[in-house]
């Protein structure tokens, strides 16, 4: 249960905690009195080195891309090589236990996709822009493996998905099309992690198996929106599949993992869909009473969805 | 926990029984704050929110469409209704949609009434833009929503942005939008007592926005092209001169709290290394504008505030890049130099700590 004498001292809460004038005074006084000398020396060490070496960083970049025309293009692929080599090498002796080595490393697999591009720039090698992200996305799973890290798997998902987007974009495949095969990229990345983090201390956050499953949802919700509001220009796959795929997350992580988030993403891609169906065919027939009636439709919807959701999550706090 | 974090109702109750004031038992305080704060996780409230939002769109829709709405009066008629009713109603709900609900009524008002009052031939007086401005402060007052507080927070600032923009004063707004800032996040807090406590974050929120704001415009304007050198320099001039102003006295209280007398060695080198930041900032004010933002949102125990200013600096940044009144090189030697000073300071502290 919530313990209310732990939430902030804030003035709005303070106001409500029925003390007297003086009291009050005193209370409200405190509530804005800024960290003691020791919390303070800690915060200000920390923020001027990551103020004064994010600013040193940017006057480098600045310096680079003053100079860059300037450069040989041995001089840009081996800034970029430096780069990844530098990270790399900064991440092992931190050890990938760490913080700091997980966040060195995913700085090596991001800057690896910068050596990629760059390589590409140079030479003109013709290659597509998907096969620049798959093979970034190839480069970096070893990277991703080995430092356990959900901030890099979230970083590796997203370049696959743009690959798939990409492939998509260069072979003119339908819309809908490539929207299931990324709903399906994402899917199936929350399935993995849904078990991996069952079994490794490192990946048990929800937020990496939050975050695809958001994705995928996203990723389906755009083909069965765009059917709605134009079938003759897109495949009828999109509205049954996002319906199937969004009934089952709202049930299973209501039912059987207790993810309240992910339901209400679910409800909200299925009151998105029911609205826009409903709503398409009540404005095409009626006009402005169809806004009307569209806006009422959605008003009946959401109150129903928060019912629903407020009491789960009454029944998960108690 | 994060050092940043405020202190807790506990805490600041276990200070006020150590000074002997009056308060109430613990069970009697957890009963009074058992309401406050509790309710719908945040992302139920966003769902509940979009859909007050879109609904809202969609009521307003039908409602202009049904009943012809054209003319820049009904518009201002219709807006004024609309903002009052949804002021009323949002003090009567209850839950998070009728909440959010009201809250998209009344921005769909104000759109409706910025329409007619700044309509007709451009650009608008300053007088119109006052007019709005104040339209918002009076909501600021009236709706009692810490969203809409700060929305009309930041709306009330830019429309006092687009008077000094007709009046061709926009320099007037960074000196403006600082001393409201330091103003709000520098009093005292009894200064803020009921009716005013729910007040506070909100519009220091909101006139935080704006003083980040007012940092990038130089940036923007110059980046875009869209004003003379004269007005961008005199723009960039007066957000210099706020960000020193802003960072003397955020400084001056941190090093307060540190008790480190600036008359002593390590105040003299942090005086000196501020007084550099600053005078680098004539170039890029956006720097020091974001430290003092930091520096404030650390006395305040802020940590949204923290990185709301982070943030800022960031932002500042990539738009600086495009300014095409500096070169490259003038920007990388500013940045790195800055850069450098702050990593300096950090170590004249550890040393300091060290001895």
């Amino acid at each position: 249960m919530r313990d209310p004498l732990a939430s902030p001292a804030r003035h709005e809460t303070l106001a409500r905690a029925g003390l007297d004038r003086a009291a009050l005074d005193r209370a409200l006084d405190l509530a804005v009195e800024g960290p003691d000398r020791v919390t303070w020396a800690r915060i200000l060490d920390r923020t001027l080195l990551a103020a004064g070496a994010a600013l040193v960083v940017a006057g480098v970049v600045c310096f680079f891309a003053y100079n860059w025309h300037a450069l040989p293009r041995l001089g840009k692929l081996g800034l970029a090589g430096a780069g990844v080599a530098a990270a790399t090498l900064v991440a092992l002796p931190l050890g990938l236990d760490r913080l700091a080595g997980k966040i060195a490393l995913s700085a090596a697999a991001v800057l690896a996709g910068v050596l990629l591009a760059v390589f590409g720039q140079v030479y003109q090698t013709g290659a597509d822009a998907w096969q620049l992200f798959a093979t970034w996305a190839a480069v970096a799973l070893p990277w991703a493996i080995a430092a356990g890290f959900p901030a890099l798997w979230a970083i590796w998902f997203a370049v696959g998905g743009v690959a798939i987007a990409a492939f998509g974009d260069a072979e003119a495949l339908p819309g809908a099309d490539v929207a299931c095969l990324l709903a399906s990229w994402f899917g199936a990345g929350w399935l993995a992690f849904e078990r991996l983090g069952r079994r490794f201390a490192s990946l048990a956050g929800r937020a990496l198996p939050r975050l695809l499953a958001a994705a995928a949802l996203a990723a389906a919700l755009a083909p069965a929106l765009a059917f709605v509001a134009d079938p003759s220009r897109d495949t009828a796959i999109g509205p049954p599949a996002l319906t199937i795929l969004a009934g089952f997350w709202a049930w299973y992580h209501a039912a059987r993992r207790r993810d309240l988030l992910l339901v209400t993403a679910a409800v909200a891609a299925l009151v998105a869909l029911a609205t826009a169906a409903v709503g398409h065919a009540l404005v095409e027939r009626l006009d402005e009473v169809g806004l009307l009636a569209t806006g009422a439709l959605l008003v009946a919807e959401i109150a129903a969805a928060l019912r629903w959701l407020l009491h789960l999550h009454r029944a998960e706090a108690a | 926990m994060t050092p940043l974090a405020p202190l807790t109702v506990r805490e600041v109750r276990a200070r006020l029984e150590a000074e002997r004031l009056p308060v109430p038992p613990e069970d009697a305080l957890a009963a009074a704050l058992a309401g406050a704060g509790a309710g719908a996780p945040w992302y139920v409230r966003a769902l509940a929110g979009a859909g007050g939002w879109v609904a809202a769109a969609f009521l307003a829709a039908g409602f202009a469409l049904l009943f012809r709405l054209q003319h820049r009066a009904t518009f201002g008629a219709a807006g004024l209704v609309a903002c009052a009713a949804a002021t009323a109603s949002r003090r009567v709900a209850r839950g998070p949609f009728a909440a959010q609900l009201a809250l998209a009524v009344s921005l769909a008002g104000q759109a409706l009434l910025a329409d007619a009052v700044l309509g007709g031939p451009w650009p608008p007086t300053p007088a119109r833009f006052l007019a709005l401005a104040g339209i918002e402060v009076v909501l600021v007052a009236a709706f009692a929503d810490p969203v809409h507080r700060l929305l009309s927070t930041v709306l009330a600032a830019a429309f006092g942005f687009g008077a000094a923009w007709a009046a061709d004063s926009t320099a007037a707004f960074p000196v403006a939008a600082g001393a409201a800032l330091l103003a709000v996040w520098t009093a005292r807090g009894r200064a803020f007592r009921p009716p005013l406590a729910d007040l506070r974050r909100p519009v220091g929120y909101g006139l935080a926005l704006a003083f980040a704001a007012a940092f990038l415009w130089p940036a923007v304007e110059a980046a875009g092209g869209v004003a003379s050198a004269q007005r961008v320099t005199a723009d960039r001039t007066a957000a210099a001169g706020t960000a020193a102003v802003a960072l003397g006295i955020a400084g001056t209280r941190a090093f307060a709290r540190l008790r480190v007398p600036f008359s002593t060695g390590p105040g003299t080198i942090a005086l000196l290394g501020g007084a550099a930041v600053v005078a680098l900032g004539t170039e890029a004010p956006g720097v020091p504008g974001a430290l003092a933002l930091v520096a404030l949102a650390v006395e305040a125990r802020e940590p949204l505030l923290f990185a709301l200013g982070a943030a800022a600096g960031a932002s500042y940044l990539g738009w600086w890049y495009y300014d095409l009144s500096t070169t490259l090189l003038v920007k990388s030697g500013v940045l790195a130099a800055s850069g450098l000073l702050l990593l300096a300071l950090r170590w004249a502290a550890l040393r300091r700590r060290a001895a």
